[in-house]
């Protein structure tokens, strides 16, 4: 057993990667590189010579196009290696375990992926600095010490501190006192000092300290991201300022409170929540919403739908999700879009439909900006914008759901903060979807993916204010997508016998166990130790808060368990008892035996303190909003000179880049025939395994 | 159908009407399609820089709920979900307020069409939107439009419609003008061009002055003409300057500066080969006519009115629905089982189970997908490992010795060739010099239509074919390009072996991007096996059924999957 370091280059004729590499940093860097160097670098842990030789042409290197050797002259030569960071998921080397797996199914080994970046002789140190500055996102990846092989991985478990003292903490009328300000600032907690308070209170009530997890998972809970804090803060004053629209904006005002009078919701408090949500009531009771399936699990919305399957009509369930992942996207856009369109799909799943289409909307401002006049703290748009159109597209086309409909739209305000929107839509046969309340004894199955480290944080750090410094400072908050292992789950629950086991399903959205776990039923023991794990060395806190795509928790019935498991185990997917659901009304999680977390439901469930705030619709000035000026001297010119505005131009470098076939239901294509250039304007697909949509009219 | 509104500049100017109006937006969009807006339910995506202490950052996301609030009641369409993201500030920079309306409804999928101008001597029609003096939507106004539209299209006497967008009805006459070369003239009416005119919808009907007199809001605008050029009755517009490929060009130029829509021929060229060299050398080899195979089993224990397809699923692969349902239509009976990974006795035990369906099938065909996502760093790895795996490389050769057929799509056929089973037929063959499938001219996935030309019938996948026949196929793939030396080639060609290539409109065979879509050398999209018994190709044959793809025209069915199950039946 040895360890080894392979390189694998391409043959000189298939460098077109490395030739669009050095294209790249020679138009965004202003550099002049004409024999860039690019090599797979692959540290082998566990390999038998044997066994090296069986996988070096068949997984590291193809015979056709690369050579892989075991060693690289660096001598006198200037490089880069870059590596993930520890702990991020590197798909080429989890594959490559795989492949050698097919080899030596027995076979205990170890693999690490890096890239190796060679340059020309007389590249100066400014050039390669910023080279390493454009090239490696700090978020993900880090320089690699090319001297260092090894993988020793840190299996040391940091102990769960007891915030002793905490409950000695001021609290009473004057509840926002400096020392909660500093605890907050102090453990990085995205709740505010007022919530801070309420769970100094809490405590206080509980006689006891509570424990760094405990405050973690309500700071989680408690995240805009899972509990829109911001939608739910009641607007206890209203005004409209002066404006010619004034008197409409009055009269849609009286609107929103004729509807609560006659919803008899008036008790309720004004919010942002209420006004997007209220539309809906008043819809439904006035009898024009009768297709709307009213559950208890709410991760997408749902409408019924009458369909025709082979002249005889069916019941089937439509439902459809949009989920954004601005925040993640921006400081690491591959992987922040790749797992925007990973979470929109898990939501109705969750809810047992097959997602057969998806739809991206994505906000940047001008993506044609010279790389050096990048905003200080930001990525380049033109690097965002490709990368995390790369990101979607990749995660999309591998699991096989086609996007008809992608369509970015430029506004200098996304500088900001870009937006990265996903839309999808899924499908299933109403029978086959059964919902229930969990009730004592039921227990809960954790599917798919492993939990790392990778996943701390993501819920709230997306709700706090990015500053200069998120790029250095937050390093492990962004995730990989693992398209395969999710394209798991859709066949599982694709599976009628599968879906009618459910009695509840949870997506591992933001928040990670705690969350996904903690939202489906009301009293829980969960079995923090049972957490499958990717690498040892997570701590209480870390499983509990840790956010993983590509999981998913179910509720079923204990005597189907057996069942449960054979079916997981026939679509390659592992399964793990991890919680009970009990009677009472608390959440508690054991960590080898011991109880590491105790609170009470009414207290997650009030969502931390109340918060208030006033509102004034700002005055808007009188103009004609749908004039545009286009500059030329005539028709003609104007004509072109329209055609040109960057949200007229045709996506269709973008568009191709996104599978628009795969599902055999796409209608009409997104670019139509010959010229292959139109822009449709909107998706069309066909119903799953339908010949036609029809229309719902029972 | 589903479809989104929004449009950032009028929400910076007032959230209210932008929420508004990109309900309306949403809505035109599918009326435009062939759908009705009537039974329309909404998702909101609401975006907005942090909220402060200043209750006009509060006021930005209420009055644009309000718009949307008044939307939902003036047309009866529930908004009946949403998301809201609350964080696009950064330091003293905020993105623009943004309420994204995504409204989604079910159409039978006869009833849609699709934007671009279908013949000529057509009128156009404006269904004109006129804004309420504050600026909101008429919505009585609207109802009444889309619902004449939407009766019009289901009669067939609107043949194309388009939701007027952000380029206003200027960029709707030339973006309908592309697709079909059929253009139009227009009359030099009052209309302002280029303004944003949402909820407004320009259609091409059946024939002339069809709809006058029968709505109020809609404006006659031109007719569509047979030509390549915009026209118009206005001195100061020149017709020779408005030609569709000076429009198309700046369409499409800027954007193709960070987002390349077609590759430099520059890069295709091999190292010492100058780029004139490089086209030379992959000019097209003559189409010569080659014997035909039998095309019944002439192995009497095959022969079966339902023969067995086995499809595995392995890790990445996303197409196996597709191909199953494209056999099952065929007459086939599948067999599919997961391939199984997380421990080493799965494996084991998944290999057994291959093994196993291999000796009892017809066929074997491998799916297309992303083999444990196309890693590491090359497509179809994973497949072409268990293909080697020495249990399952002799289960092959036994199936093919008896007569049995094999096919591999898109990632399948990227498995096929990396395991040597194409071109050699058999396992364990593949040398330095061997063909393989690599990364795709343009450097990205490609997803598309393309054109393709049946260069053999040698084989029983193809059996229904006629030489020179042409498909219209879906191909989506980042790896496709087929490279193979000259020697190899020829051998090929010598032997029938190149089944399918890539043509151009005018049905040459090609070389260059777009329609040659990858690069291939010799424009090849497929082969077979010397036999005839193994066929591997890019194009996603298995992704048409009828009243998909709707704008695009040509031969879209390619029925190898009829071809296969019939080489089994009795004649």
């Amino acid at each position: 057993m040895k360890n080894y370091r392979i390189f694998v280059e391409k043959k000189s004729q298939y460098r077109i990667e490395t030739q669009s590499l050095q294209n790249e940093f020679n138009e965004n860097l202003s550099l002049n590189l004409k024999n860039l160097r690019v090599l797979n670098v692959y540290d082998l842990f566990g390999f038998t010579p044997e066994l090296l030789e069986k996988s070096r042409y068949s997984v590291f290197g193809e015979i056709v196009t690369d050579t892989v050797e075991n060693s690289c002259n660096l001598d006198e030569k200037k490089y880069l290696a870059v590596e993930f960071l520890p702990g991020q998921f590197d798909q080429r080397a989890s594959s490559a375990v795989d492949c050698v797996k097919l080899i030596e199914p027995t076979a205990d080994v170890h693999i690490k992926s890096s890239r190796l970046l060679i340059f020309d002789n007389d590249i100066c140190d400014t050039d390669i600095q910023k080279i390493r500055k454009y090239y490696i996102n700090a978020l993900d990846s880090r320089e690699k010490n090319l001297s260092i092989l090894d993988h020793t991985e840190s299996t040391e478990i940091k102990p769960v501190p007891m915030l002793t003292g905490f409950t000695e903490m001021p609290v009473g009328a004057n509840n926002y006192s400096p020392l909660l300000e500093t605890f907050c600032k102090d453990h990085g907690l995205a709740m505010s000092p007022k919530d801070l308070h309420e769970v100094v209170k809490y405590f206080k009530s509980e006689n006891r300290d509570p424990n760094e997890t405990e405050l973690k998972i309500l700071d989680t809970y408690w995240s805009d991201h899972c509990r829109h804090t911001t939608f739910l803060t009641e607007l206890e004053e209203i005004t409209i300022d002066d404006s010619f629209i004034k008197e409409d904006l009055q009269n849609s005002l009286d609107l929103y409170h004729k509807m609560r009078k006659e919803l008899g919701r008036e008790d309720k408090s004004v919010c942002l929540m209420d006004i997007a949500t209220i539309g809906a009531r008043y819809l439904r009771k006035k009898g024009l919403l009768d297709d709307l399936e009213v559950s208890e699990e709410n991760n997408a919305c749902s409408i019924y739908i009458n369909v025709d399957v082979d002249g005889k009509p069916e019941k089937w369930l439509l439902m459809f999700k949009n989920e954004t992942h601005n925040h993640p996207t921006e400081i690491e856009p591959f992987g922040g879009a790749s797992t925007c369109l990973g979470g929109a799909i898990r939501d109705p799943l969750s809810g047992r439909s097959y997602v057969y289409q998806a739809m991206r909307v994505s906000g940047a401002s001008d993506i044609y900006k010279p790389i050096s006049e990048t905003m200080e703290g930001k990525l380049p748009q033109r690097v965002i914008s490709t990368k995390a159109a790369a990101g979607y597209s990749s995660y999309g086309n591998q699991i096989g759901i086609p996007a008809t409909h992608v369509r970015e739209v430029y506004h200098p305000g996304f500088v900001a903060k870009r937006m990265e929107l996903g839309a999808v839509v899924g499908a299933v046969k109403a029978e086959n979807v059964r919902r229930e309340s969990p009730v004592k004894g039921d227990i809960i199955l954790l599917l798919g993916g492993r939990t790392g480290r990778d996943g701390v944080g993501g819920a709230t750090g997306s709700s706090k204010e990015q500053n200069a410094q998120s790029i250095e400072e937050c390093s492990s908050e962004v995730q990989k997508g693992n398209a395969p292992e999710e394209r798991k789950l859709q066949r599982l629950f694709r599976r009628p016998e599968v879906s009618k086991l459910i009695k509840k399903s949870n997506d591992f959205g933001a928040g990670g166990v705690s969350v996904a776990i903690g939202e489906l039923t009301n009293g829980l023991d969960i079995y923090l130790d049972r957490v499958p794990v990717k690498y040892k060395g997570l701590n209480a806190t870390e499983i509990a808060i840790s956010e993983s795509q590509e999981r998913m928790a179910v509720v079923i019935e204990p005597t189907d368990k057996a069942k449960f498991e054979q079916y997981c185990a026939e679509e390659n997917v592992e399964v793990t008892h991890v919680a009970d659901v009990t009677d009472t009304e608390r959440m508690r999680m054991y960590n080898n035996g011991e109880l590491v977390v105790d609170l009470a439901r009414w207290f997650i469930d009030s969502a931390g303190a109340k918060h208030f705030a006033k509102a004034t619709i700002g005055e808007v000035a009188k103009k004609n909003p749908f004039k545009r000026t286009i500059k030329g001297k005539d028709l003609t010119e104007k004509m072109l000179n329209n055609l040109r505005d960057d949200n007229v131009l045709s996506q269709k470098g973008m568009i191709e880049m996104f599978d628009s076939t795969v599902g055999r239901s796409t209608v009409l294509m997104p670019l139509a025939e010959k010229r292959n250039a139109r822009n449709r304007k909107f998706r069309c697909k066909k119903f799953l395994f339908k010949k036609v949509i029809p229309i719902r009219r029972v | 159908m589903m479809a989104f509104g929004y449009n950032p500049f009028i929400s910076e100017w007032s959230p209210y009407h932008g929420a508004a109006y990109a309900v309306v937006e949403a809505c035109a969009k599918v009326v435009a399609a062939g759908g009705s807006y009537e039974k329309m339910r909404f998702s909101y995506q609401e975006y907005f820089e942090r909220m402060t202490d200043d209750p006009r950052t509060w006021g930005k996301p209420l009055s644009a709920l309000l718009g949307a609030l008044k939307m939902q009641h003036e047309l009866g369409l529930p908004a009946i979900g949403g998301k809201d993201s609350m964080s696009g500030t950064f330091k003293h920079i905020n993105v623009p307020p943004t309420l994204v309306a995504f409204g989604i409804t079910t159409v039978d999928a006869e009833k849609v069409i699709s934007p671009e101008f279908k013949e000529a001597e057509n009128d156009v029609w404006l269904i004109k939107h006129t804004p309420l003096e504050n600026y909101m939507p008429n919505t009585e106004q609207l109802e009444k439009n889309w619902k004449f539209v939407t009766e019009q299209i289901h009669k067939g006497r609107i043949l194309s419609a388009y939701a007027i967008g952000f380029g206003g009805i200027a960029e709707a006459i030339v973006k309908m003008s592309f697709g079909n070369d059929v253009t139009m003239w227009f009359a030099d009416v009052e209309e302002k061009l280029f303004d944003y005119s949402y909820g407004s919808i320009l259609v091409e009907t059946n024939g002339r002055k069809e709809l006058e007199l029968e709505l109020e809001d809609a404006i006659i605008m031109g007719f569509t003409k047979k030509q390549d050029f915009l026209s118009m009755v206005d001195s100061e517009y020149d017709d020779k300057q408005g030609t569709l490929e000076r429009l198309y060009k700046a369409n499409t130029e800027k954007f193709a500066t960070v987002y390349p829509d077609k590759t430099d021929c520059q890069q295709r060229h091999c190292e010492g080969e100058s780029p004139k060299q490089s086209r030379l050398r992959q000019a097209q080899p003559p189409l010569d006519c080659f014997a035909t195979l039998a095309m019944t089993t002439n192995n009497p224990a095959m022969t079966t009115e339902n023969p067995i397809a086995y499809l595995p699923v392995f890790p990445g692969m996303n197409s196996d629905y597709d191909v199953t349902k494209a056999f099952e239509r065929a007459g086939a009976e599948v067999v599919s089982t997961v391939f199984c990974n997380l421990k080493s006795e799965d494996i084991s035990r998944s290999i057994e189970q291959m093994k196993e369906q291999i000796s009892k099938c017809h066929i074997f065909a491998i799916s297309g997908g992303f083999s444990n996502g196309d890693e590491p760093d090359g497509s179809g790895k994973f497949i072409a490992n268990v293909l080697n795996n020495k249990i399952i490389a002799e289960e092959i050769h036994k199936l093919i010795e008896r007569g049995g057929l094999i096919l591999g799509i898109c990632n399948g056929f990227q498995a096929l060739v990396k395991s040597g089973l194409l071109p050699y037929g058999k396992l364990g063959m593949v040398t330095k010099d061997s063909p393989t499938l690599f990364k795709n001219d343009i450097n990205r996935h490609i997803s598309q239509i393309a054109k393709t030309r049946v260069s053999s019938v040698n084989s029983p996948w193809l059996a229904g074919f006629t030489l020179g026949e042409e498909h219209a196929v879906a191909v989506s793939h980042g790896e496709g390009k087929f490279v193979v030396s000259e020697e190899m080639a020829n051998e090929l060609f010598a032997n029938g072996q190149v089944a399918f290539q890539y043509v151009d409109l005018d049905e040459n065979i090609t070389t260059e991007s777009p329609h040659n879509p990858n690069g291939s050398m010799y424009a090849i999209e497929g082969i077979i096996s010397k036999n005839g018994q193994i066929l591997g190709k890019m194009g996603h044959s298995e992704r048409y059924e009828n009243n998909l793809f709707k704008n695009i025209d040509g031969n879209k069915t390619q029925d190898i999957f009829k071809n296969a199950v019939r080489y089994f039946q009795k004649k």
